[in-house]
Order: C-alpha cells, then sequence, then structure tokens
C-alpha cells in the first residue's frame, strides 16, 4: 500500500516531471544513508551507495508498479546495492583490505554519533553481528520498517523475519553480555 | 523463583525488551551536509516516463518471442528430418556388388524361396495306427 503522498509523487514522477525527484530526494536520502551507513559500517561507502541507489532509482521508476511505500522501495535498492558491493568486494581482494583498514579509521559512523558509552557498546555490538542479522536488526528497529515492509525488502515471509530478528536480538544481547568484563558480572 | 533449566527466564524476556527499546532510540549516525546537494544534482535531466519503460519491455518481449520461435523451427527441421536416408544408399550399393564379379557367391534361389515361402501345415508321413502295446519286462532266460 502507497502513502497518498506516496501516489502523488509516483504520478509525477511517471509522467517524468524531475522536480518530483527532489521531493523524493528530500523526504528519503537520510533514512537510505543511515541505513547504508549500518550496513556497510563505512561512511564514504555509504555516501556512494546511496548515489547509486537514487541513481537505480530514476532508472526503475517507470517499472515501480507502488505496490509497496517508496521508503521500502528504496530501501529494497539500497540493500541491493549494499549486496552487490559486498560480492564486489570479496572478489577483490585489494578492495577488501582497504575496507578492513577503512573498518578501523576513523570512518567508523559510530564516531559520528554523539554518543555516550553505552550508545556506543550498543553499535559496536551490533557491527559485531553477522551482515544478515545486522540487516535484521537495523531495518526493524532503527530504521523502524515493519515486518511486512521488510519482508518487501528482502524477499522473505514475515514469520521467517520475525523469528530471525529474535535471534538476531538474542545474539547482540549475548554479545553485550560477553563484553562486560568478568570481574563485574 | 528459579527458571527452569532450557526455559527462557522472566529476566531474559525483560531484557530483551529493553535491549529493543535502546536499539529504537539509538541516537542516528550524521549525515553528511553535502549530501542532498550531491543527489540533486545528479538527477538526470529527463527521466524514463512510463510509456518508455513498457515500449522497451514490450520490444524485449518481441525479440524473445521470435527468438523462440526459430529455436522452435529449428527443433521441428531436426525432428522431422528423414534419418534412414544413408542405410537406404548402403543397401543399394551392397546389392549392386553382389550382382557384379566379386567373390561373393550369389545368394542361391531356393535359400531364396524358402525365405520368401509361406510355411504350409506339417504332415506327418507314416500312418498313425493304434498304438501298439509292448511287454516293458525282461524276459526270464536273459536274467540268467
Amino acid at each position: 500500500m502507497t502513502k497518498p503522498d506516496d501516489q502523488r509523487l509516483l504520478n509525477d514522477l511517471r509522467a517524468g516531471r524531475s522536480e518530483a525527484c527532489g521531493e523524493v530526494i528530500r523526504g528519503h536520502y537520510q533514512a537510505v544513508y543511515r541505513f547504508l551507513v549500518h550496513m556497510t559500517r563505512d561512511v564514504h561507502e555509504a555516501e556512494d551507495l546511496t548515489q547509486e541507489t537514487f541513481a537505480a532509482a530514476w532508472q526503475q521508476i517507470g517499472a515501480f508498479e507502488g505496490r509497496s511505500t517508496l521508503a521500502t522501495w528504496l530501501h529494497r535498492i539500497a540493500y541491493t546495492k549494499f549486496i552487490d558491493a559486498r560480492r564486489a568486494a570479496r572478489r577483490n581482494a585489494r578492495l577488501q583490505e582497504r575496507l578492513t583498514s577503512l573498518q578501523t579509521s576513523s570512518d567508523d559512523p559510530s564516531d559520528s554519533v554523539a554518543a555516550d558509552d553505552e550508545s556506543q557498546r550498543l553499535y559496536q555490538a551490533l557491527h559485531g553481528l553477522e551482515d544478515q542479522e545486522r540487516t535484521l536488526l537495523v531495518l526493524h528497529y532503527l530504521q523502524g520498517l515493519s515486518y511486512r515492509e521488510m519482508s518487501s525488502v528482502l524477499d522473505e515471509p514475515t514469520g521467517t523475519l520475525k523469528w530471525r530478528t529474535s535471534e538476531a536480538l538474542k545474539r547482540l544481547r549475548s554479545l553485550l553480555t560477553d563484553e562486560v568484563p568478568h570481574h563485574v558480572r | 523463583m528459579y527458571a527452569e533449566p532450557g526455559q527462557p527466564s522472566p529476566n531474559s524476556d525483560r531484557a530483551l525488551e529493553a535491549l529493543e527499546a535502546r536499539l529504537r532510540t539509538l541516537p542516528a549516525p550524521a549525515v553528511p551536509g553535502d549530501l542532498e546537494a550531491r543527489l540533486l544534482s545528479a538527477i538526470p535531466a529527463e527521466m524514463p516516463t512510463l510509456e518508455q519503460v513498457s515500449g522497451s519491455r514490450r520490444r524485449w518481449m518481441v525479440w524473445a518471442g521470435l527468438a523462440g520461435a526459430l529455436a522452435a523451427a529449428c527443433l521441428l527441421i531436426v525432428l522431422s528430418w528423414p534419418r534412414n536416408n544413408g542405410s537406404k544408399i548402403n543397401i543399394v550399393k551392397h546389392d549392386e556388388d553382389s550382382s557384379g564379379n566379386s567373390d561373393i557367391p550369389p545368394r542361391p534361389e531356393s535359400r531364396h524361396d524358402l525365405d520368401t515361402m509361406s510355411a504350409g501345415t506339417f504332415t506327418w508321413p507314416l500312418a498313425e495306427s493304434s498304438p501298439m502295446l509292448a511287454s516293458t519286462a525282461i524276459p526270464p532266460d536273459l536274467l540268467d
């Protein structure tokens, strides 16, 4: 289901009005960027992927049927871009090395968060999860997507997503408790 | 009160709920200030309209249909191609060889007749009389 605003924007976009693109960008680029920051853990890569996401969106906008919201659709494109980037990085060992060095550099997004220690710890634990687990928690808790919307983004049944999200949450908790020094416990 | 082994403790549910709440209120990372401007400047001058997209989709479908028809035609030709042409040529060649001056003797006519003749009903040459009863007992003089 699309929101009324989405429907109007979609009609404008389909009519080829480029002003509508500006509205879409202003309405959604922050959410897309934040999602990609959480996924890539690299602000520069997230910026590049955000630009690629919107470039792909303009190309595919004619084929968007409006069965989901624009936000969900953009998250889906962003997630596909992230997966493509990960595959390319795996193929390219040099890039992999660069990514590793970037992760330990000051480009870590958790540094840019106005952070108390608690939030820093939570971010670090979140980044310690597998990509798939992190995707679920980021989409549901940080991006605020419902399980139904997540199902559109990840192309998986809602029941499976609910279960996997709950498992990922348990794993996050275990990572957080493992971090606590033994003498404190 | 202690939780049963293997059962989640009530505290763990509460801890998970607290974790969910913390995740929801986690401060979002800062967004670069110039990103919006960069995205706006990358908007293409001409957006692909629905007609253009459906037109390209239609064109793709026409090409796929043509390729499919061509493949089906090729398959039909291959399937309907006469397969025993080659073997017929060989038979003719063999007959020509046997009729010529080769070392292979010609096939006897009688044998050819036997091959072609229809088999008649078989009749036993001796007339069958009433069954002869013969004693199988050994004559006593032979036992000595």
